[in-house]
């Protein structure tokens, strides 16, 4: 078994901001930005929805995760002969669903400044969204999301 | 391509020539650590290695005096404080930079970092400092940047730009008032060596912070003190790591929980995952009791 790390482990170096007089004095000293998280949410959101081949987080493993911790049992991987199924869950699509969900996409028109033109950023022929700037994905996450997938929800919910 | 009665100087020199007594020279520093007393040394004090670019093939002993050639290391260090000097040379400008203190709204609401508790604590903590209102914070954003396409990993360069958080939210994120102070790049990976590249910079800050520059304010007419600090950084998680010196990879991932983040291995996913962020809600929260939907 590897052995448990210290505290003084795992700070590497002193940082050299630490010679600034009033460094200790901050009570933030460095922030993260967000609309570089915020992207990486939005791709893997984006991935996982509508499938897209390497982007998607669901997976065998993820299922064989979820047994393993014990949750959602209904989510198992089954296995068929030598096939194993891996079951519909609440955020898949159908294809007719995704392109509805693409079209909608592709209908939308935002003012000038607003973000890039969403129309040309969806690809209808493998149902994708490329070239995705971080702050369109910004206005997908705020706006446009919930509006495209308002659609497609299930009735009764 | 310019507008009439516009010339651009033919030859880089003379653009320079031009440039540099205005204060917008830029440095080029040799793998930094050959400054003020090393500036003449042809070896690194400490491990011996050459100062110059040394040919595959062609033995490291080099002659203290002859040998000459490329650097091995560069960084650009432009100059902050001529700039600062040159911000508030303009009276519009000058004016700009003390909006924080003037024509900010004061509702509770959070627009702008001045609104921040850490802002008001520093009025707090140097009075001094605070009472100036043309004293300026900076904040510091760094990241890895790819200029040759998108996923050749041979090459790196490390822009660090600086933002005054004194001005007016509208125009402290525009480019003409964000500075690039400094230009690292080099074939490695920087990790955690960007301590020594970043010294020229905070080598100024401290001269910025501690005795403060003479600087004339067009918009007032008068010359003052400028002192200037460090607000935050702002950067990805990776680079967050290398700045502060905490591994961000691994069980101990958070650098606020350190060795209490809660964490797990997944087995078939073979990633780790954080999980257990209900212990941050307050005892009664709402959330805690749809453990259902969760």
């Amino acid at each position: 078994m590897k052995k448990k790390q210290f505290v003084s482990e795992i700070w590497k170096k002193r940082s050299i901001f630490f010679y600034l007089p009033y460094w200790c004095k901050l009570d933030v000293k460095h922030c993260l930005d967000v609309m570089h998280i915020q992207k990486n949410v939005c791709d893997s959101l984006i991935g996982t929805l509508l499938n897209i081949k390497g982007k998607t987080k669901d997976g065998v493993n993820a299922r064989l995760d979820l047994i393993k911790m014990n949750i959602r049992e209904e989510l198992a991987p089954r296995e068929v002969g030598k096939r194993t199924y891996l079951l519909a869950t609440c955020y898949t699509l159908l294809k007719k669903e995704k392109t509805s969900f693409c079209e909608c996409l592709k209908g939308v028109k935002v003012p000038q400044g607003y973000s890039s033109n969403v129309k040309s950023l969806v690809s209808m022929n493998d149902l994708k969204l490329i070239g995705l700037k971080s702050h369109d994905c910004h206005v997908l996450m705020q706006q446009l999301l919930p509006m495209a997938i308002r659609g497609i929800l299930p009735k009764k919910c | 391509m310019l507008p009439k009665g516009n010339t651009l100087p033919n030859q880089n020199y003379e653009a320079k020539k031009i440039r540099c007594p205005m204060g917008m020279e830029y440095r080029k520093i040799h793998c930094i650590l050959y400054r003020n007393e090393y500036e003449d040394l042809r070896r690194c004090p400490k491990c011996g290695l050459s100062r110059y670019k040394v040919k595959v093939g062609q033995n490291d002993e080099i002659d203290e005096f002859t040998k000459e050639g490329p650097p091995a290391k560069v960084v650009w260090y432009l100059l902050i404080i001529p700039r600062l000097k040159r911000l508030f040379a303009k009276a519009n400008d000058a004016k700009n930079l003390r909006w924080h203190a003037d024509n900010r709204k004061c509702d509770g609401l959070l627009r702008h970092p001045a609104d921040s508790l850490q802002w008001k604590n520093i009025d707090k903590e140097f009075p001094k400092f605070g009472k100036e209102s043309r004293n300026l914070r900076l904040g510091l954003g760094t990241d890895r940047m790819n200029p040759f396409g998108n996923l050749s990993s041979n090459y790196s360069s490390w822009p660090v730009l600086l933002v005054i958080y004194n001005l007016p939210p509208a125009l402290c994120m525009k480019l003409k008032y964000m500075m690039l102070s400094m230009m690292i790049y080099g074939p490695k990976k920087l990790g955690n060596n960007i301590n020594v590249y970043l010294n020229p910079l905070i080598e100024d800050l401290k001269l910025l912070w501690n005795g403060g520059v003479d600087v004339f304010d067009a918009f007032k007419n008068e010359s003052f003190r400028l002192h200037a600090m460090l607000f935050c950084t702002i950067n990805d998680f990776p680079a967050y790591g290398n700045l502060s010196g905490y591994s961000v990879k691994g069980h101990r991932a958070c650098p606020v929980c350190e060795d209490k983040t809660s964490y797990k291995q997944l087995k078939h996913g073979r990633k780790t995952v954080y999980l257990g962020h209900h212990r941050f809600l307050k005892k009664y929260h709402s959330y805690r009791r749809l453990r259902k939907s969760f």
